[in-house]
């Protein structure tokens, strides 16, 4: 088989790569619930990061990404697909969120409306 | 060679639907984060998990991630044998996954806190749901590539197979990652 040939890396490293890779995502699994347990309210900052740092890990060691320049297209649909994803969750948190606040409080949305105001000749009679 | 050419490449199809589905994943999500705190008066996050018993299903699916990319490696060795036997402790792993899960939710149904009960709970039971089918979907993906690596042994075709799969089991890993991190530990945070 010629197949391990064209990969960039021979097989050893491939298995050592995964085998980082998989105490890694386990060094950092352990360090999320943890501080989950231990930390108080400061593990939500530590609690995103290690995510993330878990999302980068698992990308670079199992999915190989970005290592073989063939498939940098997948990167790149990738990086789009992450851009709609950010404006999915952005747009729905940020939508709700005025939702929920216009509705909670007595105010009126017209009291809550901070833009200009309409000009004399324009205001409903 | 012309075998050359698709090589060791991610098959671009099984990408973009990764990719959809990770949308798929991200409106349940955004869904979960706009109504996790609509209890309805009923019980809280941190009230209904328990924390031991995620990490070890974490765990499973850590390992069987790994495995899986083993019986990725064997597979480019050309050894149906050593593949059989990781995709086997792969799905080993991820059964044990998905009982464990099957538990929570049948013990959660079993106290009441149903995905009827309220807004929180529907949305808890659709994300964490809708990632335990993939699971189980990844399953029976795993039985058929048995039947196919015992029949053909390891050809062009099978490496393809392996490779989409494991491309599918590693997407899962990463939602799960995900969902502990952001629906399990905040929640033991009450956010």
């Amino acid at each position: 088989m010629t197949s391990s040939r064209t990969h960039t890396n021979t097989p050893s490293t491939s298995f050592r790569s995964y085998l980082f890779g998989f105490l890694l995502s386990i060094a950092l699994t352990i360090g999320a619930f943890w501080s989950a347990e231990h930390a108080g309210m400061s593990a939500v900052p530590i609690i995103v990061l290690l995510a993330l740092l878990q999302l980068g890990v698992q990308l670079v060691f199992f999915l190989h990404l970005g290592r073989n320049p063939a498939e940098r297209s997948n990167a790149g649909i990738l990086m789009l697909t992450s851009i709609i994803i950010l404006i999915l969750l952005g747009g729905t948190l940020w939508i709700m969120q005025n939702l929920a606040r216009l509705h909670m409080h007595e105010e009126t949305p017209a009291d809550l409306y901070q833009g200009g105001i309409v000009a004399p000749q324009n205001e409903l009679k | 060679m012309h075998k050359t050419h698709t090589q060791s490449h991610t098959p671009f199809g099984m990408w973009v639907y990764i990719m959809s589905d990770c949308v798929l994943f991200a409106s349940l999500f955004a869904a979960y984060a706009v109504l996790h705190t609509a209890t309805a008066g009923g019980p809280q996050a941190f009230e209904l998990f328990d924390l031991h018993f995620v990490f070890i299903e974490t765990m499973l699916l850590l390992a069987s991630s790994y495995t899986c990319g083993l019986a990725l490696l064997f597979a480019h060795e050309g050894s149906a044998r050593r593949t059989g036997i990781a995709l086997f402790v792969t799905l080993i792993l991820g059964l044990g996954f998905l009982g464990m899960e099957l538990h929570e939710f049948s013990g959660l149904l079993a106290e009441g806190h149903g995905p009827a009960a309220s807004a929180f709970l529907s949305s808890f039971f659709t994300l964490v749901g809708t990632h335990g089918l993939h699971i189980a979907a990844g399953s029976l993906w795993m039985l058929a590539l048995f039947l196919h690596i015992g029949k053909n042994g390891i050809t062009e075709r099978t490496l393809q197979s392996i490779r989409s799969f494991s491309l599918f089991w590693h997407f899962l890993d990463i939602v799960w990652i995900c969902i502990f991190s952001f629906v399990y530990l905040f929640g033991a945070l009450s956010l």
